[in-house]
């Protein structure tokens, strides 16, 4: 019994660790190759704690779910860690590296006017390429609301999408203030 | 360049190229397989996801940080708090994704708080654990001794201990406890058979839990009471409705909690584990006090015949109360502006993002900025954001963010040293219009938990922005937020 489960989690992760990668290094960029290990191990690790509750329909999802708590635990670890260290200084929080790594503004303003969620799930969708399906198990939420969230998503995206030339719009939102 | 939309939006994976695989993944894999594993609930894949939402929930409240300055009048408690509520803070939470922008906060008339006082709340702390499971698992009807769940999967901190319970019956229905110094306590139940008796039956008005008969004597505490359904809940019949309100009022009754319950919202989900997709009802609800909502929710599923499946949600009961005077939206915005403007006024470097070409100029030069270790945490700082409005040169999108010419070549994530920096934060107007006050969860440093006022701001596009609601006199806060992070 216990040889199977451990020939499930060395396919499993045989099979997933490059879209694990893949969906930490996006949520985390830039990562080091050696905290992307590390993250990576953290993650199998729960799996492999949960090996005998990996759904067989959505295995991919699920494990991207674990990634996400995972990864969501390491972020609050380090806030945490850094309020006790700067208890009362008014120090300002650096956006988390995934803010930064969009170059392109454009991209960039659209993707702030979503909502938190909408944002998830487009690019879970987008990025990831994730199913509706696997998207409803990854975020806890229904597929059928998956799909208006992901449409509604996209539908904003576009309308807020403005290809301008950047220099041009950052100067002019920067005359606003 | 790209002007379609949805072709920037994936040119401007970050991943787009990346394939990684672990230099010593054979290694990590002797090392995972010699971590214990947890002994299995053996409940069906798609409960378990459910039940792995509410365990990740309960942990999603940890960041930021305040404290009430001494000066306050003697009938306030004199606390230092920590903020535990990731939605106290003004970035809407949830989400794992965040983008890099200054929101500038504006409002188009005079919003109006809706009181000029309002109440904190002190949290009962939760006692031994052990205990504290054995309660839930008796509200829910499992007769088994909660077992220490030592290796629990979700234990997410290395500063503060938390304890994992967890009780299941012979019928294979479970009861998980977790309980920190900062969350407080967080139950979920998981039921996996559709054969075992149906812990809450439809038309119970009260929410009383059948089969369990008189497992938990009935309790003086407030009961719970249902609001009315939000506008974006979803259209569902009444009957769903009576089913899933009555299972959540039940649990809000048998557990003893101090809330009424606010805002539901109603889905319907078909499983399809089995060999016959199945139909199921969720139900969040949120939790409010005095009737001001708050952070908390709870979480639950029914099947079509109203059993329980799962659900999860905090152990929250209130004890003393402290009313607080409150600061006008007006002023709270004004913070809110400042807290996002002080994020990027900081002289800071980063290292380049990984399509980026290597030079960005601003108004201040070009600023070297070699290359971080790019570790998980922190995450590297910002470059400087010259002050005023600065011209920048942004290079083609087109080329820099994985176009088909790229005009630099795209960074590997640590390539060492390079001559780069960052333009200032785009900006993004938020026009406000619309103002409620909810209470979201705060750490005194003496472990006691508070539920303290936040203005919630809505705008004009339907999100919230929240921030604490105390006047600025009496409460200090560290502009310390979680962006995305919970």
């Amino acid at each position: 019994m216990k040889r199977e489960q451990e020939n499930k989690l060395r396919r499993l992760a045989t099979e997933n660790v490059g879209a694990l990668s893949s969906y930490l290094q996006r949520r985390m960029h830039p990562l080091s190759t050696s905290d992307l290990d590390d993250i990576v191990e953290e993650t199998l690790i729960v799996i492999w704690r949960r090996i005998d509750d990996v759904p067989v329909d959505a295995e991919r999802a699920w494990m991207i779910g674990v990634a996400r708590n995972v990864l969501r635990n390491a972020k609050r670890s380090w806030y945490r860690r850094r309020a006790m260290e700067k208890t009362l200084s008014p120090s300002a929080l650096s956006p988390s590296a995934e803010d930064i790594v969009l170059a392109d503004e454009a991209v960039t303003i659209a993707l702030a006017s979503l909502s938190a969620v909408d944002r998830e799930v487009l690019l879970l969708k987008v990025w990831d390429g994730c199913s509706n399906a696997e998207i409803a198990a990854i975020v806890m939420m229904p597929e059928t609301s998956v799909a208006v969230r992901v449409s509604r998503a996209q539908a904003h995206f576009r309308e807020a999408f403005q290809p301008l030339d950047p220099v041009v719009k950052f100067e002019e939102r920067s005359g606003q203030k | 360049m790209i002007v379609n939309p949805h072709d920037r939006l994936t040119a401007a994976d970050p991943a787009s190229d990346y394939s990684h695989h672990p230099r010593d993944f054979d290694g990590i894999i002797e090392r995972v397989l010699k971590q214990p594993r947890l002994r299995s609930n053996r409940v069906p894949a798609g409960y378990k996801v459910r039940w792995l939402s509410g365990v990740g929930i309960s942990g999603a409240l940890m960041t930021g940080l305040i404290s009430l300055m001494t000066i306050a009048a003697p009938s306030m408690p004199l606390l230092s708090l920590s903020a535990i509520g990731a939605r106290s803070q003004i970035a809407p939470s949830h989400g794992s994704v965040a983008v890099w922008a200054q929101y500038e906060f504006i409002t188009t008339g005079d919003l109006q708080s809706p009181a000029s006082q309002s109440s904190a709340y002190e949290l009962s702390s939760p006692q031994d654990p052990r205990v504290e499971a054995q309660t839930v698992a008796d509200a829910f009807g499992i007769t088994a001794a909660p077992i220490d769940n030592a290796t629990n999967a979700n234990a997410n901190t290395s500063t503060d201990s938390e304890a994992s319970w967890i009780a299941t019956d012979a019928t294979g229905r479970s009861v998980t406890y977790n309980q920190s110094a900062a969350n407080g306590g967080y139950w979920s139940f998981t039921s996996t058979a559709p054969a075992s008796p149906p812990l809450i039956m439809p038309g119970e008005p009260t929410g009383a839990i059948a089969g369990i008969g008189n497992a938990v004597a009935p309790v003086a505490r407030p009961p719970a009471t249902i609001g009315e359904p939000t506008a974006n809940a979803q259209r569902v019949s009444p009957h769903v409705e009576d089913l899933v309100t009555s299972a959540a009022t039940g649990i809000v009754r048998r557990l003893a909690m101090t809330v009424t319950l606010t805002q539901p919202e109603i889905g319907v989900m078909t499983m399809t584990d089995g060999s016959t997709p199945t139909v199921q009802y969720t139900g969040q609800f949120t939790l409010a006090v005095d009737g001001i909502s708050t952070d908390q929710n709870l979480f639950l599923t029914v099947d079509a015949n109203g059993s329980l499946l799962n659900a999860s949600g905090p152990l929250l009961m209130t004890g003393s109360a402290v009313t607080y005077p409150l600061r006008s939206p007006a002023d709270a915005i004004t913070a809110m502006n400042v807290q996002e403007k002080s994020r990027f006024d900081t002289t800071k470097v980063m290292s380049p993002p990984r399509h980026q070409s290597s030079t960005i100029t601003t108004s201040g030069g070009t600023v070297p900025v070699p290359s971080t270790s790019g570790g998980l945490v922190p995450p590297p700082p910002l470059a400087p954001s010259a002050t005023g409005p600065p011209p920048v040169n942004i290079p083609d999108p087109s080329g820099s963010v994985g176009g088909s010419a790229p005009s630099a070549p795209a960074l590997p994530p640590n390539s060492g040293p390079t001559s780069s920096v960052l333009p200032g934060p785009p900006i993004v107007s938020v026009t406000l219009t619309g103002v409620s006050i909810v209470l979201g969860t705060y750490q005194a440093s003496s472990g006691i938990r508070w539920l303290i006022p936040v203005f919630r701001f809505t705008s004009d596009d339907g999100r919230a922005w929240n921030i604490e609601a105390i006047s600025s006199s009496l409460i200090q806060i560290s502009p310390s937020f979680c962006r995305g992070c919970g």
